[in-house]
This record gives C-alpha cells, sequence and structure tokens, in this order.
C-alpha cells in the first residue's frame, strides 16, 4: 500500500504558499494581461483565495477554449489566472510527494521529464531489446475516468478538505472521451516474445472496465 | 451613522498597524532602513495623519480618498519588501491581512461619506 499524506491542508492553503504560488503562475508573464493586473492585486486575491478556500465556498471557474494547431490540432482550456493560482498551491504541495511514487519511465509534465528525455529512453530500449510494442492510447488523458482517478487520489490523500479542492478542479472540466475496445472481454493482454536472448513474458493490462483503469 | 465623538474604529486600527510597521522596519537591515525603510515608515505614518484628520472634519472624502491612495501606494512598497525578503513569511500574512481589511474599511467610509 502506497503511503498517504496528511496535514496537507494547512500548508496547501498557507498564505506562504499562496503567495509562492501566485508568484510561480506569474513566472515569465508579469507583463502581461492577466498576469499583471494579478500582480497589482496579489497579496489581496492571496488573502481571499485562501479566506474562500478555507470556509469551502472556493469554487473553480470556468476556461477558456481554443486550438491549437501545433504540434497537433488539439484543444486547449485556459483557466482563469486565479484558477491558475489555485493549481500551482495544490502541485507545489502534493509534487514532492507524488511525483517520486511514479514509475521512472512515465514523461508528461514532469519536471526534468518531456518529450526529449523519453526519446533519449526509448532509444536506450530499443538497442537493448530486439522487439518493441509500439503502441498509442487514444487521447489518453481526456479519457481518464474521474471516479477512479479520485479513488487513487483518496488512498493517497487523508484530508477531505484536499480531496474536495481536487474534486472541485477535477469537476471544472471533463471530456466524454471513453475507451471502448470492441472485442475486449478479459482486459488483458498477453505480450509474448521470444528472441534471440530466450524468452520474456509479460501482462500487460491495457484495458479493464469491470475493475476501473490501472496503467 | 457613527457619533462624531468616538474615534474612527479604522483609526485605531491602522495606530496597530503603524506601530507594528516601526518596529518592523527598525529591523530592516541597515542599507534598506534609512532608504526604503523610511519611505514605509513615512507613508503609514501619513496614513495615521489623514485618518485623524477625517476623523475630525465634516468634508472627510477628499481627505479619505487622499489616504486611500497612500495606502495603495504602502502596499507597492511592502509588496517589494515582500519580495525582498526584509519580511517573514508570518510577517508578511500578518500585514496582508491587516492591509485587507482596512482597506474595505476605508473604502466602506468613503462610501459613507459620500452622500
Amino acid at each position: 500500500m502506497a503511503r498517504s499524506f496528511g496535514g496537507l491542508w494547512e500548508r496547501i492553503t498557507s498564505l506562504e504558499n499562496l503567495f509562492a504560488a501566485a508568484e510561480e503562475a506569474m513566472q515569465g508573464k508579469r507583463r502581461t494581461g492577466a498576469a499583471a493586473r494579478y500582480f497589482a492585486r496579489w497579496e489581496e486575491e492571496c488573502v481571499r483565495l485562501r479566506l474562500a478556500l478555507r470556509d469551502g465556498s472556493w469554487r473553480h471557474g470556468p476556461y477558456t477554449y481554443f486550438t491549437i494547431s501545433d504540434p497537433k490540432e488539439r484543444v486547449v482550456a485556459a483557466a482563469t489566472f486565479r484558477d491558475r493560482v489555485a493549481h500551482h498551491a495544490l502541485v507545489r504541495v502534493l509534487e514532492p510527494l507524488l511525483d517520486p511514487t511514479l514509475v521512472e519511465d512515465t514523461f508528461a509534465c514532469r519536471r526534468g521529464k518531456g518529450t526529449h528525455a523519453a526519446m533519449a529512453r526509448a532509444r536506450e530500449y530499443a538497442r537493448r531489446y530486439p522487439y518493441f510494442l509500439k503502441c498509442d492510447i487514444r487521447k489518453y488523458f481526456p479519457s481518464i475516468p474521474h471516479a477512479v482517478l479520485a479513488a487513487q487520489v483518496a488512498g493517497r490523500v487523508r484530508e477531505a478538505t484536499v480531496r474536495g479542492m481536487i474534486g472541485e478542479i477535477l469537476a471544472s472540466h471533463a471530456d466524454a472521451e471513453e475507451q471502448v475496445w470492441p472485442g475486449d472481454d478479459c482486459g488483458f493482454v498477453n505480450v509474448e516474445v521470444e528472441g534471440g536472448e530466450g524468452r520474456s513474458c509479460g501482462w500487460f493490462r491495457l484495458h479493464s472496465r469491470a475493475e476501473g483503469f490501472t496503467a | 451613522m457613527r457619533k462624531s465623538d468616538e474615534p474612527p474604529v479604522l483609526l485605531v486600527r491602522w495606530y496597530e498597524v503603524v506601530k507594528w510597521l516601526l518596529e518592523r522596519v527598525e529591523s530592516f537591515p541597515k542599507n534598506q532602513r534609512f532608504i526604503f525603510g523610511q519611505r514605509v515608515a513615512d507613508a503609514a505614518l501619513d496614513i495615521m495623519d489623514l485618518l485623524v484628520e477625517a476623523a475630525y472634519r465634516k468634508e472627510k472624502r477628499e481627505v479619505l480618498v487622499r489616504a486611500n491612495l497612500r495606502l495603495e501606494r504602502l502596499r507597492w512598497l511592502l509588496r517589494l519588501a515582500r519580495e525582498r525578503n526584509l519580511l517573514t513569511a508570518r510577517q508578511q500574512e500578518f500585514i496582508a491581512e491587516q492591509f485587507l481589511e482596512c482597506g474595505k474599511m476605508l473604502g466602506g467610509w468613503i462610501k459613507a461619506s459620500a452622500a
């Protein structure tokens, strides 16, 4: 059982953390629109955000949606600046706790990872093994079931207040992407590879609707 | 309506903030104390002056608006102080809350004196 954490709410909603979160959200953007306006009301906004978080009245605002086409076409959901500050406040506390528990070979949205590191790793593996499986889970992030994710978060975060804040952020946006694999009845794919240096065998649970989603 | 012989809550409140701020300024490092600290102290004291004046004056509005402007200037000074780590986290927290409340009260007072 992975460790679960408590005492986070106090840290997330401390004014010190909120000041720093605002600073991170403004990083490199101080001179532009929303960030500059926020900058002029920095302390006030942080005090207000803290009050709203602590008395439970904080609600996530709407997103602005726009489409980018580079590197490929996708819809970007931009939160309001004050919501972005709240996101940073949460991540500042959670990231150092959760990031080390992730498998080393996941590369999205992580410090020191990213596409280039992922490519280097892929190259390394490609040299080590005679076979490889190239596969892509279509619309992976939009298709993460929120209920399952919330249950996994609950296993790591003890406080109802912190769970509530995460739930509020999760509920602020939903893509109706669902992974339906025709003919999938067991949810497991057995991949057996026989190569020159012997035999390696692995069970990959790619999809299991009955048991929820685990990667 | 506030009775005219009773000092406004805001003034008493601000007096405490000034007292606290002057103590902080005294503990700024020497090179900051005389230039930056001086301005913080001046701004805080100016606001107190203006609030006293407003309390004993019939035409309050103009004085209060000036106090509000000074308060906004002081906010920017303290933002600098915070970013330059002249205040500890606890101190930043305290002063940010005081400013928010005093700002609200001042805004309310300005509105009340507009009529």
